[in-house]
């Protein structure tokens, strides 16, 4: 089965499926909502001009990583982003008062994503949130298998001292 | 609880606002296709406006080489670098008219008769009516087969010297005006 953009509908039932994810990268890789938002809008756009046919929705799927990965990274590399004021967790996630003990788990999750190096969390992010091998990042990002591995390696062991009771998988 | 577990639930806690984004994925889509239109509007723009105001500006320039000298009165062509002044004859009248009384190899009557003294020399011109005496010597210059004859003569109305041009069995031709001589005859 081929999909594409032919239709409206489509393009629209597309973003609504795939913005949490497109927005999630954008986010863990630019720690701020508004900046997200504007690289979803971009993703999208990218999206719709390319119209690809693709395979299968996990071709659409790694498509759109891709493309959110890459439009992350040039951002980023942008001098007013790397002299702008990043928001603070709670601001990011929309955290509520309600279920403090949840909240207290996620914040510090967050806090301790947050606090690794850029070329880590991508990965992390891949791997922990989207559920990709690690040959799948390295497709994704265009890096080694080896460097991918090399950089969960190594935010794990940062995440360890920074989250002493939690699990790695 | 694993990392796994609490790294996702953080992060779908951040839920960005999905219809505010898919709009303005349209509004932007919008906003493209406009300037894809003005784009692909501005390529096709037909050969005839790119060449009309090309046209337009060099027939401007033309009109304006050639009417601009008119309102100053500058000649056109200036023959021979000559001006008006040298270009008019005491008479007031241009070389070509005596060019062409030349070219005729006739006289008019009407224009331009000779007196004839007592002992047969020239002592009078009458040209355009009005009368010209003799007051001068003749002299005579051979060039071309033709003779010409300079005579000096007192105009009623000018007084300057008329170099007139004389042709063999035949009666003065025209009168020129010039006070050096043979400068200005025309042949």
């Amino acid at each position: 089965m081929e999909l594409s953009l032919k239709t409206a509908e489509s393009f629209d039932d597309a973003m609504r499926k795939y913005i949490p994810m497109v927005y999630a990268i954008a986010l863990e890789r630019l720690k701020n909502a508004a900046d997200a938002e504007d690289i979803t809008q971009e993703v999208f756009i990218r999206y719709f001009k390319a119209d690809k046919t693709f395979e299968s929705e996990e071709h659409r799927r790694f498509f759109l990583i891709r493309v959110a990965v890459n439009c992350s990274n040039s951002f980023a590399k942008s001098s007013w982003h790397r002299h702008r004021t990043l928001c603070d967790p709670d601001d990011i996630l929309g955290l509520s008062e309600n279920h403090e003990t949840d909240n207290e788990r996620k914040r510090a999750v967050l806090e301790a994503v947050m606090k690794l190096p850029d070329k880590y969390r991508t990965a992390v992010h891949l791997f922990y949130f989207e559920d990709l091998s690690i040959a799948e990042i390295a497709e994704v990002t265009g890096e080694k298998e080896s460097t991918v591995k090399s950089h969960l390696s190594r935010a794990r062991e940062k995440l360890k001292k920074l989250l002493k009771d939690e699990e790695f998988e | 609880m694993s990392f796994r577990n609490d790294y996702k639930s953080a992060f779908r806690s951040a839920s960005p606002d999905i219809k505010g984004i898919i709009a303005r994925v349209h509004e932007r889509l919008n906003e493209n296709a406009h300037l894809e239109i003005r784009t692909e509007q501005k390529k096709k723009r037909p050969l005839w406006q790119i060449i009309a105001p090309v046209a337009g500006a060099a027939a401007c320039i033309a009109l304006c080489i050639i009417f601009i000298p008119r309102f100053f009165g500058l000649p056109l062509n200036n023959a021979g670098g000559m001006n008006n002044a040298e270009n008019m004859d005491g008479a007031g009248n241009s070389p070509e008219f005596h060019d062409s009384m030349s070219d005729s190899d006739s006289t008019s009557d009407s224009e331009l008769s000779l007196v004839y003294g007592e002992n047969g020399d020239i002592t009078e011109v009458v040209y355009c009516g009005k009368r010209y005496f003799r007051t001068g010597t003749i002299r005579a210059d051979e060039a071309s087969g033709n003779i010409n004859l300079v005579i000096h003569v007192d105009g009623a109305d000018f007084a300057n010297t008329y170099f007139v041009k004389y042709r063999e069995n035949e009666d003065i031709i025209y009168v020129a005006e010039e006070n050096s001589e043979w400068t200005y005859v025309f042949e």
